[in-house]
């Protein structure tokens, strides 16, 4: 199996990335995650005490910085998130696919903004996916955010998603943080169809072979 | 070859129960001819765990007509040979695996100071007539040493309880032997933090090449996970059983291919070419 590259980048939350990468390991892949953000975030989903750069866990490995041979193991996916780190443009153009992770936060919107332009100076055609999570419906409409994103570079779009708010996201992201819990939470519809649309595109599964991924996931498997 | 299992701590890491799956895997797939050895005075789990508890009770009323106490005998009148060991072994696999039995003898300071003198003829006679002795060293005992010294690799028995791994460290056996350990955890339970390739990173398992270690890679530590059903198989003396009965579907199971996994690191460990040495369909 060859290896596939998801590039992350933006105001990236790792349980959205470690959610998925659990549907990965149960559709039988060997996954990688690897955090090349300067925010350094990864280690904080994972147990504490290790002191080690890179860890074994739920059975995955987990990168807490980028070496030589990241991504020449025997993984069958990376899952890899630059966060605002616009020194790793290049990683993020490297990968299959891309997406772009962003709240309504102004600082979110600002740093995103930023890091268009620059993937903008290095490579003109390019389509990414762009997710919008914690979307809440307020006066600070889509357009208006479309309009200020797309305003510095010429990129494609190819998918635009909404993620909503959630209480149960965020409970599973603080239980993920302390506990470094295996199970998955259940996901709200609008992250579970993401995370199918996401699946469907990158592996040669079908609906129901990814419901039973995410069933095992939930179980802790 | 004479591979000797140890651990530096009693009765945690499973150092017999690692030998006899060991032992059994190997004889079951490879094309040799193991001796199961061990230096226990009394309650010996190598005997229990291969032999039923009635077995055990029979024999023991005629144990100086086997095992150990009957080998010494021979050795007295210098006159070990082939036929000795075939009388004088438990067979539990027909020309394959063979246990030498404890002693019945009621003096530990005599038993370990015949066994002093002899156990250089002994262990150099059944290599002539077997390819590998596997030999059960127990944590903790002075008589150890000498089994030790004599390897030719240590098996070094630990789990996955961080102090256990750092004492060892510590150890003057390592210290001193380090070039023929090759590692084992045992009870092993992949789910826990302290994982095989976590260790790896931590702990200096022989692994000289920094990127390798870094992956969590090693070619000298073999797992042997915990399995309930196996720790019954053991308690009931059927282990053998539970090898050779278990039906195809249980052997794809973590147990099975952790065992057959660390056989063949311990084999390649030794420079030995599995394809030459594997048992093919015809010869099961």
């Amino acid at each position: 199996m060859t290896l596939t590259k998801l590039g992350f980048f933006g105001e990236v939350k790792w349980d959205f990335i470690i959610y998925l990468a659990r549907m990965y390991k149960n559709l039988g892949f060997k996954v990688g995650l690897l955090d090349a953000s300067k925010e350094k975030g990864l280690e904080y989903y994972l147990p504490k005490d290790l002191a080690l750069e890179v860890i074994d866990y739920n059975e995955m490995t987990h990168f807490l910085s980028y070496f030589e041979g990241c991504d020449v193991t025997e993984f069958d996916v990376l899952l890899i998130n630059i966060g605002f780190n616009s020194e790793e443009i290049d990683r993020l153009l490297s990968s299959d696919y891309q997406y772009l992770i962003t709240s309504y936060n102004r600082k979110s919107i600002e740093g995103t903004q930023v890091l268009l332009g620059k993937i903008n100076e290095v490579r003109k055609d390019f389509s990414l996916n762009q997710i919008f999570v914690d979307y809440i419906a307020s006066k600070i409409k889509k357009k208006y955010i479309n309009f200020i994103l797309s305003n510095q570079h010429s990129l494609t779009i190819s998918n635009t998603y909404y993620l909503e708010m959630h209480e149960n996201i965020l409970k599973g992201r603080l239980a993920l943080q302390h506990k470094a819990v295996k199970k998955t939470i259940k996901l709200p519809k609008d992250y579970y169809q993401l995370y199918q649309n996401i699946l469907l595109e990158t592996t040669q599964y079908n609906k129901s072979r990814i419901k039973k991924a995410y069933k095992a996931s939930r179980k802790g498997c | 070859m004479h591979i000797v299992f140890w651990s530096n701590v009693h009765g945690q890491c499973g150092v017999t129960s690692n030998l006899a799956a060991m032992a059994l895997e190997l004889t079951l797939n490879y094309r040799y001819k193991v001796l199961m050895f061990h230096n226990e005075f009394d309650k010996s789990s190598l005997d229990e765990i291969f032999l039923d508890h009635g077995t055990l009770e029979n024999v023991n009323d005629n144990m100086f007509d086997i095992g150990i106490d009957a080998l010494m005998r021979y050795c007295k009148y210098n006159a070990l040979n082939q036929d000795n060991f075939k009388n004088y072994t438990t067979t539990i696999l027909k020309n394959k695996l063979d246990l030498l039995q404890g002693t019945a003898m009621n003096n530990r300071e005599s038993f370990y100071s015949a066994l002093g003198q002899m156990e250089d003829y002994i262990l150099n006679s059944a290599l002539e007539y077997y390819d590998f002795i596997f030999s059960d060293a127990t944590a903790g005992n002075q008589y150890s040493k000498s089994l030790l010294e004599r390897a030719d690799v240590i098996v070094v028995n630990l789990n996955q309880n961080k102090q256990v791994i750092s004492n060892f460290f510590e150890t003057s056996v390592y210290k001193d032997y380090q070039e023929k350990c090759f590692f084992l955890l045992g009870n092993y339970n992949q789910a826990s933090k302290f994982n095989r390739k976590n260790l790896i990173r931590q702990y200096d398992f022989n692994q000289k090449n920094s990127f390798r270690k870094l992956l969590g890679k090693n070619d000298c530590l073999g797992t042997i996970p915990y399995n309930v059903n196996y720790l019954d198989a053991l308690n009931d003396g059927k282990v053998t059983d539970y090898f050779l009965l278990s039906p195809s579907k249980s052997r794809k199971d973590s147990f099975f291919k952790s065992v057959k996994n660390s056989v063949e690191m311990l084999l390649k460990y030794l420079e030995i070419n599995l394809e030459l040495v594997s048992l093919g369909d015809q010869d099961v």
